[in-house]
């Protein structure tokens, strides 16, 4: 097995660089590695019908861009031009995108996307739009995405994700983040603003948040939290049947409140005070004695788990 | 120069006329000076053009009915709000909705309150399995039937990866319901099953209502 891969990476190399030397084929190797895996969607798309189009706005420095779509893949990047570079695809003759832009002419303040059909009959369609969009980092969003990943990166502007299905993946969104799936996972990471997530059975997962507030609820999927309260924070995070655990620093201090019915409840964090003997009543946790991070964790049959990271 | 300034101060005057004039000239009345100064005047024009454009084309746009999830999704709302209040069910159907029986609410208010009050007082007996305690709000538990027999004529309409999740989520939601009512049931000062049962009800709601907007079908 070994022998057959070095003969096709000296054989490989022959043909790209001629007389070069092992580890430049090496390197070759992975160059037209990656670009055939930049290929291959490209090609697959082709293979597949893909209608792909392209367009680029000129925009303010903090336009609303809105996304209306049925299926696909959406993928939102904020980068420094104050543009909006919109790619899109449809499979389907019987699809289409419209696209609103007010005011009309100049510079961009509110986008909107909208996948729509172009006849009565919906039957049968393949409805399925990819979209890629850069916009301005100071971009705000909102997407209506029934099924399909949702990917948003770096913005300063506040986002909002509402989808049937997709995993909702957000990463460094300074703004005010709302995320909405019925059976979806959502990932949330690096946030720096205040945060909604909900899902009925999707998953929860929140890394790194430095924002003053979090609310997350879920019913039957999971709550993940990586990191640390900040001071004077608001966290809630709240199952009906699905665990509910907490991965914090060492040094981590909160208020605590925690409810459940018939889940576990396990804390690697110590309490510094004595437990208030009311039921329902907080828990100070931690050592830090000034901070005021308050977190609710409430589950009627999940267990819940503070687990003290390493 | 005097006459270029006494001519705009004349025309900002017939403007101001115009404007006085433009509404009621719209909604049918005689004003001859409309038609007179946007003859004269370009921008009053194309304002008074404008304006009888959508008086035209808000003519033509057709009065329809909207259909039974739109009314479901508004019932749904104010039911979970609390604004809306479900039709009267059981012996309150037989009560005058009107007239002096309207008083009664307030007296009955104060009499129920002073009886609260006694019966906080004494020993609390355990409810019978099964009873009302069980039960959370009856409009929205209507209106979430309602919402749901549109749900399932319109399903099949929609994408099997769609209707697939939509499906998941009321699953999910299902279960909560049926194992809170039943926790509230056996333990009705089981305040925490309670608000699982008000919550999972409002979230069912909101994923029918997303269900029934779903454009793509």
């Amino acid at each position: 097995m070994g022998d057959s891969l070095f003969s096709y990476e000296e054989k490989d190399t022959k043909v790209l660089k001629g007389a070069a030397q092992p580890n430049e084929g090496k390197k070759s190797l992975v160059k037209w590695g990656a670009l055939s895996l930049l290929l291959v969607p490209l090609v697959m798309g082709r293979a597949a019908g893909l209608l792909r189009q392209e367009k680029t706005f000129e925009t303010t420095a903090n336009p609303h861009i809105g996304l209306t779509n049925f299926i696909g893949h959406v993928v939102v990047k904020g980068w420094e031009r104050q543009q909006v570079h919109a790619v899109y695809g449809t499979t389907s003759p019987q699809i289409a995108v419209d696209i609103d832009q007010l005011p009309p002419n100049g510079s961009a303040e509110k986008i909107h996307f909208t996948t729509r059909l172009t006849g009565p009959q919906a039957a049968g369609v393949d409805k399925t739009v990819f979209y890629t969009l850069d916009v301005p980092m100071g971009a705000s969003l909102e997407i209506r995405n029934g099924e399909g990943r949702v990917d948003i990166e770096k913005l300063q502007g506040d986002a909002s994700v509402d989808s049937s299905g997709g995993i909702i993946s957000v990463g460094d969104v300074v703004g005010h983040v709302v995320a909405n799936s019925v059976a979806g996972d959502i990932e949330i990471i690096r946030s720096r603003g205040r945060v909604e997530a909900v899902s009925i059975c999707g998953n929860l997962h929140f890394v790194s948040p430095t924002g003053s507030f979090l609310k997350a609820h879920t019913t039957s999927g999971k709550i993940v939290y990586e990191g640390d309260f900040v001071t004077a924070g608001e966290y809630a995070f709240k199952s009906y049947n699905g665990d509910i655990d907490l991965f914090v620093p060492p040094t981590a201090s909160f208020e605590l409140n925690k409810r459940t019915a018939k889940g576990k409840f396990v804390s690697e964090i110590p309490s510094s005070r004595p437990p208030h003997p009311l039921p329902g009543a907080h828990t100070f946790l931690g050592s830090n004695v000034s901070s005021t991070a308050a977190v609710q964790l409430s589950s009627f049959s999940g267990n819940i788990h503070i687990h003290r990271q390493p | 120069m005097s006459g270029v300034n006494d001519e705009l101060g004349l025309g900002r005057a017939e403007c101001r006329q115009f404007d006085l004039d433009l509404s009621a000239y719209l909604e049918g009345e005689e004003r001859p000076g409309v038609h007179r100064h946007a003859r004269a005047c370009a921008s009053c024009s194309v304002l008074l053009a404008d304006l009888e454009l959508i008086r035209s084309q808000s003519r033509e746009v057709l009065l329809e009915d909207p259909p039974a999830r739109v009314w479901a999704n508004v019932r749904a709302t104010l039911a979970a709000e609390g604004i809306f209040r479900g039709r009267p069910v059981g012996w309150l159907r037989w009560l005058p909705q009107s007239g002096l029986m309207r008083y009664a609410a307030p007296l009955s208010a104060v009499a129920c309150l002073t009886l609260i009050a006694t019966i906080l007082m004494l020993p609390p007996a355990p409810a019978p399995a099964g009873g009302p305690a069980a039960t959370v709000n009856t409009g929205l538990e209507q209106t979430v039937k309602e919402m749901e027999m549109n749900y399932h004529e319109q399903e099949k309409f929609l994408d099997p990866a769609v209707q697939a999740s939509y499906q998941k989520g009321l699953k999910s939601l299902d279960d909560s319901i049926r194992e809170c009512s039943a926790s509230v049931s056996q333990e009705p000062t089981n305040t925490l099953a309670r608000e699982y049962l008000d919550t999972a009800y409002q979230q069912k709601v909101a994923v029918l209502s997303a269900a029934l907007e779903y454009d793509g079908r």
